[in-house]
């Protein structure tokens, strides 16, 4: 009895010795401790798709025809017929909101790079411009949050204006709360701030996938510009504009496959030559839409939209047609007086050169600089107009200052639309009451409209997450 | 270690710590001791016991110990792998699990009281077995947060309690000098309810998941109901009870599908989806060289639901389906048909929670017992010397039909063996097919 006794405590010593070889990390696994285990994280496709293009459906731009045989409307999923007919509770439990799903998916990945590659193997500089490019897309992923499921930026009320869950760890204990509107920008604005002086000078791989300093600077200006501060943002977008400021002239590009082809491999959408959003010459940082052409073949541009543009201006016939296919009664434009937006590219729904310089001249036609403004404008256009109609917008042409900024804001709309911009930009102006407008979309017999500041501007927070959370303030529907 | 004194009274225990570098860093997870104690008393061969004339041996015996269960796949730490990312031209860093610093080993202390005892000059003998199991920090895979990237995950969600009896029995029926027929017989039953539960969600749509749900003071996998009201005789959607018995009507004003269901007391608990016993019973006759064994199996307790058609959504008639799925509601009236099934939904703006109204109605749920010959075999020894000489030491001829015969509660067919329980409908198997098998061995 004795003996068996002082043989079990021998082995209860001999197995707590074994501590040591306890705490080297598993060998069959890939668990990332060098620079390079971190960076690749943002070269993941995970990280490279981005954004939720379904919320141009609820705005001004867009038209879903329903009349049969061209109509539109019957191919829409259930949440794109809520967003269309202004229901912010488009998605239920059991259908995964993207923008909520994939937003916060991504911000664990930059949460891991921004907590954890200072820790690991490598050299201290790139590390500290991996972390840059981390924190800039983080800020990004915020910028986008904040702006779908809250209230606009009125610094009267962004004090108290309830936000999105501010994520800055990857724990999935991790417990959180709506942080304001104001705590959200000052946490993108701080972001921005502490990476801008390590955010290497352009990208530091093969695609415009990654960040570089012009993207901080672009990103900055945007989000001051959304908060109503346009001094700021001028500033930012001359910064980012002094790194990188490429315009690239459309007339060199053309139709590549006109349109869907049913059935063939290969040739499922409507093609042009321009260049993929990793490589075009405008991007400063890219990233595709998880769709990344969008809405494209699924809506048609509104009687609105179809009336800022011409046939002279290469952004529409490049990216859209009279129908497809081309014979009646698939012709919207002779039906409808609008075309269908129809091409297929991957292009750039994060930050482009076109975006910092409508921002730029924005805040020049605001604070009453409007021959700047219309020098940017003219720069765009040039790149964007066929030679043969082109003409140099004069200060003469515009009876006031805001019809300049009228200019502006239209140009805007043209260059960025179904860039997944205009419902920030829509909730924006609606607080400026030369600009607060109505949206009226028909759908079923029914005419649903959108008043300027309607709480249906704002997405109800996915349930998914909200069930986990009920001392989270919900969205109101009305 | 063990201890036996005088012959009759007996001693053990065992320990161990294991210590684990899958689970965090925080000491207090990384160490489990596990250990028993447990004792027995023979009493038959107390002197008091010795005139207990067909009681050949009686022990009791009773343990209690701590053992512990792990999972290797995920641990403290992040999990990744490489991915080459074409668009981007780059290997990608893709993250497969994310690190779980709070995750800890699943732990049970059991406690067992148990009777072996042989009878009738050991014609009859057995055990009977009598546990309680309480589970701690149970690991499993839990929704979560999905602001925190991950939709689920495995941690650490709660507790339960098992309880049951375990009995097997061992008889030698008839034994003559030709024949011989024993028979073995087992049976356990098992009680479980969970007790604690800190993980996943409890939202309406959890509470109709096909893989069951887990509530605290119901067992694991409990499977909650709605009361079927019938189709409603004016657009065919389905009508349900709720916790009042009034009415709900899951339409709108026009008459197109809606869920309308908002409370979780109007769904109710209609059973778990796990057995709650299980019997072996196995018969074995020989007969000079001839023997022949039936083994039969019986499960049940349980509940399942039946592998119905979901409703149709939206006229996507792209796939085969069962032949029961013409049977659905065109028009006033057909409410009244046998089995009949809701509307399609054309418009598709029915939710997947609408689809759950006919999943998850009671009507479509039954009982999961059934009872099967696993096998019956049939085996000849030839005697060794049948052809005049020894050409082999051993030849055994066998004849074996598995699974020839079963027998189910449910009225709709369903083999609870060849069923598929999904998150949102349940789906018939390939059948477990009877074969026959014969065979030969030759020892030389």
């Amino acid at each position: 009895m004795k003996k068996s006794i002082i043989y079990f405590f021998a082995a209860c010593l001999l197995l707590t010795a074994c501590d040591d070889y306890l705490n080297i990390i598993p060998k069959d696994k890939f668990i990332p401790t060098t620079l390079e285990d971190y960076e690749n994280m943002l070269n993941d496709i995970e990280c490279c798709s981005f954004g939720d293009y379904f919320t141009d459906m609820m705005t001004d731009n867009v038209f879903i025809p329903e009349a049969a045989p061209s109509g539109l409307w019957t191919k829409q999923k259930l949440s794109s017929k809520k967003i269309y007919t202004f229901d912010n509770e488009c998605y239920p439990e059991s259908e995964i909101d993207q923008m909520w799903s994939q937003s916060y998916r991504r911000i664990f990945y930059y949460n891991s790079v921004i907590n954890d590659i200072m820790g690991a193997k490598g050299d201290e500089s790139r590390k500290k411009s991996v972390r840059a490019e981390a924190l800039l897309f983080r800020a990004g992923e915020h910028l986008n949050l904040v702006n779908l499921y809250a209230k606009h930026y009125n610094p009267e009320t962004a004090g108290e204006d309830p936000g999105v869950p501010l994520v800055l760890v990857a724990d999935i204990n991790a417990k959180h709360r709506r942080s304001t509107v104001k705590e959200v920008y000052d946490q993108i604005i701080a972001d921005l701030t502490e990476a801008i002086p390590d955010l290497p000078e352009t990208s530091p791989a093969t695609t415009k996938f990654r960040g570089c300093k012009a993207g901080g600077y672009a990103l900055l200006s945007r989000a001051y510009l959304f908060m109503g501060e346009y001094g700021k943002a001028l500033e930012n977008a001359n910064a980012a504009l002094n790194k990188y400021s490429t315009l690239v002239d459309m007339n060199q590009y053309s139709v590549k496959i006109p349109g869907p082809f049913p059935y063939v491999p290969g040739a499922p959408l409507g093609w042009t030559t321009i260049p993929d959003g990793q490589y075009h010459p405008e991007s400063i940082v890219a990233r595709h839409f998880l769709r990344p052409f969008g809405l494209g073949m699924d809506v048609c541009a509104s009687a609105e939209l179809s009336a800022l543009f011409n046939n002279n201006d290469m952004r529409w016939t490049l990216y859209y047609a009279n129908g497809w296919p081309p014979a009646p009664p698939y012709n919207y434009w002779n039906t409808y007086g609008v075309k269908i937006y129809l091409r297929g590219d991957y292009y750039n729904n994060f930050l482009s050169t076109p975006e910092v310089y409508l921002i730029r001249a924005e805040c020049n036609a605001r604070s009453n600089k409007l021959q700047e403004a219309l020098d940017d404008i003219n720069l765009l256009r040039r790149n964007r107009i066929t030679p043969a109609a082109y003409s140099v917008l004069k200060l003469s042409d515009f009876p006031t200052g805001e019809d300049v900024l009228k200019s502006v804001l239209d140009e805007r709309r043209r260059e960025l639309a179904f860039t997944g911009m205009r419902h920030i930009d829509l909730k924006r102006l609606n607080l400026d009451p030369r600009f607060s407008k109505e949206v009226k979309h028909t759908a079923e017999g029914h005419e649903y409209v959108l008043p300027p500041n309607s709480p249906k501007y704002v997405r109800q927070i996915w349930p998914a997450a909200s069930k986990f959370n009920p001392d989270w303030e919900l969205n109101p529907t009305e | 270690a063990g201890y036996t004194y005088d012959n009759k009274y007996t001693a053990t225990a065992s320990a161990r710590i294991d210590d684990s570098n899958l689970f965090g860093s925080d000491p207090k997870y990384r160490y489990l001791p596990m250990w028993s104690l447990g004792g027995s008393w023979n009493i038959s061969k107390e002197e008091f016991m010795a005139s207990a004339g067909c009681l050949d041996a009686l022990t009791i015996r009773a343990t209690y110990g701590i053992n512990g269960n792990v999972v290797r796949k995920v641990g403290p730490f992040l999990q990744a792998e490489a991915i080459y990312n074409p668009e981007a031209e780059e290997t990608g860093t893709r993250i497969l699990f994310p690190p779980n610093r709070s995750l800890r080993w699943e732990k049970t202390a059991v406690t067992n009281f148990g009777i072996s005892f042989s009878i009738f000059d050991n014609k009859l003998s057995g055990t009977i077995d009598y546990y309680n199991k309480y589970t701690t920090d149970l690991l499993g895979t839990k929704e979560l947060d999905p602001t925190n990237a991950f939709q689920s995950s495995l941690v650490n969600y709660g507790s339960m309690i098992n309880r049951g009896i375990e009995v097997g029995l061992n008889s030698t029926n008839i034994r003559t000098r030709s024949f011989s027929w024993t028979t073995m017989f087992n049976i356990s039953y098992n009680k479980n309810r969970m007790t604690e539960i800190s993980a996943g969600s409890e939202s309406l749509a959890s509470f109709t998941d096909g893989f069951g749900c887990d509530r605290v003071g119901y067992p694991m996998g409990s499977l909650f109901n709605y009361r079927w009201a019938g189709l409603n005789p004016e657009n065919g959607t389905p009508m349900v009870y709720n916790k009042n018995g009034e009415i709900i009507e899951n339409c709108d004003a026009s008459g197109n599908p809606q869920y309308n269901v908002t409370d979780k007391g109007d769904v109710f608990y209609a059973g778990t989806i796990h057995p709650k016993y299980t019997i072996g019973f196995n018969n074995t006759f020989t007969w000079k060289n001839l023997s022949a064994t039936v083994v039969m199996i019986a499960n049940g307790g349980n509940v399942m639901r039946d592998a119905v058609p979901m409703i149709h959504v939206n006229g996507y008639f792209d796939q085969n389906v069962t032949k029961t799925a013409s049977n659905f509601w065109r028009e006033p009236g057909d409410e009244n048909k046998k089995g009949v099934m809701p509307a399609p939904d054309i418009s598709g703006n029915g939710s997947a929670s609408y689809g759950t109204l006919w999943t998850a109605a009671d009507i479509n749920t039954v009982k999961a017992d059934y009872i099967k010959v696993r096998s019956i075999s049939l085996a000849y020894d030839f005697p060794s010397n049948i052809f005049g000489r020894e050409y082999f030491s051993k030849a055994r001829l066998t004849f074996q039909i598995q699974n020839p015969l079963k027998w189910v509660a449910n009225d709709r067919g369903l083999d609870p063996e060849a069923y598929y329980a999904a998150s949102i409908s349940a789906e018939r198997t390939l059948p477990v097919t009877t074969s026959y098998i014969i065979g030969l061995n030759i020892t030389f």
